[in-house]
């Protein structure tokens, strides 16, 4: 209606004056400015993307803490090289995460050789219920299940599955086709469902009556 | 729906509602009801991690600000001027690199000038000949002045062996008040009391004619000249004389 009446008066309305929210590329130069302001928006928006991928793809708390600073302190270092005829500011960023997870995943693995097992993330249970028990328990074997995916089919369930990322936004931050895409997560999903019935399996030969009982 | 129909629409999706199609399927297939009771529960497991989704820590605000502070208080300048971290780190590395080198040219360029230059000793080369040997004599002589060097011999003392001249004593040392002046050499390098200490020897060799310019009269059959030459205990030739 407001419209209208501009353009039939071709005067326009007295309008609060809004702030518009910068875009990503605005946000990353003046950063790289030096405008902390900038800085922590362009942050907010983009850590917690980072630190879950970062989490999912590595099951540590620790190492995706540590390679969600590294990622900012990185963009800071590159971020002039950053062009946006390559993508956004958040495919740029998370290129410089898969590589830093890519190297994190390496340092763990020939860290792990030293020890016979997998390393399992700490949870701390603050919860005493029963059910909130099972559940952790739960999540904790799912995202162990997860995180022993092959890496190409972790990456598109991460991205497609926890972080609920698109197929092409997928395929644009792993820098591939969509049907990659599919077909891998399809894989990963056939693995992941595999590996869980395996688990579960082998936890009811271990316990035959405690499924029972706990239900 | 077939079960390749079914896989098709199973595979890469994640989801527990199936269409009609899917579950009249369903109904029929064991393989593919099982099949699809996997997927999902495997959905469910999923979104049961989705919504235990770890949170960002507050620390790891404080500690990126911290960093990203530290990291804009540094090169404010060079940031504004467009300059890169890389360029930074270049600058800084030619500069320590630099400042040493510098030190070090003006150091070896001060030492060089301080330092007086000399010569380097003459190359003495002779052909074989069945002739007689090149050293004639062997004597030892005293220090000599800069400019023009007046060298003393010893007079009323045989000429040393060559053995005496390697192990020179301190008894074997000249007596200045016995030495008479030897002139007609040309002094080859700067020589004073600190430089050429002690006692000489002097050489007599055949040098090529052409290499002292010297007239025919003074050439031997074989084209060379005679020269004595006095070397120092260095091994320094210090002066030269054509014999005539």
């Amino acid at each position: 209606m407001r419209i209208l009446c501009e353009i039939d008066t071709g005067v326009p309305s007295p309008r609060m004056d809004v702030p518009q929210p910068m875009s990503d590329p605005e946000l990353l130069g003046r950063a790289l400015a030096g405008d902390e302001d900038a800085f922590r928006a362009l942050y907010d928006r983009l850590k917690v993307g980072i630190f879950r991928y970062a989490f999912y793809m590595t099951n540590s708390r620790q190492t995706a803490e540590e390679v969600t600073q590294e990622v900012f302190i990185t963009l800071l270092h590159k971020g002039r090289g950053y062009d946006p005829a390559h993508g956004d500011v958040g495919a740029f960023t998370f290129g410089i995460a898969r590589n830093l997870v890519h190297r994190a995943l390496r340092r763990q693995h020939s860290y792990l050789k030293l020890f016979i097992g997998e390393p399992k993330e700490d949870h701390a249970v603050s919860d005493t219920t029963l059910g909130d028990l099972i559940r952790d328990q739960r999540v904790a074997d799912v995202r162990a299940a997860v995180a022993s995916l092959p890496e190409h089919y972790r990456q598109v369930v991460v991205l497609c599955d926890l972080l609920e990322f698109s197929y092409a936004d997928a395929a644009e931050r792993l820098d591939c086709a969509i049907g990659t895409v599919r077909s891998r997560l399809s894989r990963g999903h056939a693995l992941l469902a595999q590996k869980l019935r395996l688990h579960a399996d082998r936890e009811h030969a271990h316990n035959p009556g405690a499924e029972g009982c706990l239900t | 729906m077939t079960c390749a129909e079914l896989h098709i629409f199973l595979s890469g999706t994640l989801t527990e509602e199936l269409p009609i199609a899917a579950a009249v399927h369903l109904e029929q297939c064991a393989a593919c009801r099982h099949a699809a009771a996997d997927r999902a529960k495997l959905a469910a497991d999923l979104r049961l991690l989705r919504d235990v989704a770890p949170l960002v820590p507050k620390s790891l605000d404080s500690e990126v600000l911290v960093a990203f502070r530290l990291r804009s208080s540094v090169p404010s300048v060079l940031s504004a001027s467009g300059a890169s971290y890389a360029k930074l780190a270049r600058k800084r590395v030619a500069i320590l690199f630099a400042v040493p080198a510098i030190a070090a040219a003006l150091l070896i360029a001060a030492i060089l000038i301080a330092v007086p230059r000399q010569p380097e000793p003459m190359q003495v080369w002779s052909a074989p000949t069945p002739q007689a040997p090149m050293v004639a004599h062997t004597t030892k002589e005293t220090a000599t002045p800069r400019a023009h060097p007046e060298f003393v011999a010893k007079k009323n003392r045989p000429a040393p062996s060559d053995r005496d001249l390697v192990a020179r004593g301190p008894a074997n040392q000249p007596d200045p008040t016995a030495a008479v002046p030897v002139s007609g050499f040309q002094s080859l390098m700067f020589c004073d009391s600190l430089s050429c200490p002690g006692a000489m020897d002097v050489v007599r060799i055949q040098i090529p004619a052409s290499a002292v310019n010297r007239l025919p009269a003074s050439r031997m059959a074989n084209g060379y000249v005679q020269a004595d030459v006095v070397v120092g205990p260095d091994g320094f030739a210090r002066a030269i004389r054509i014999v005539h």
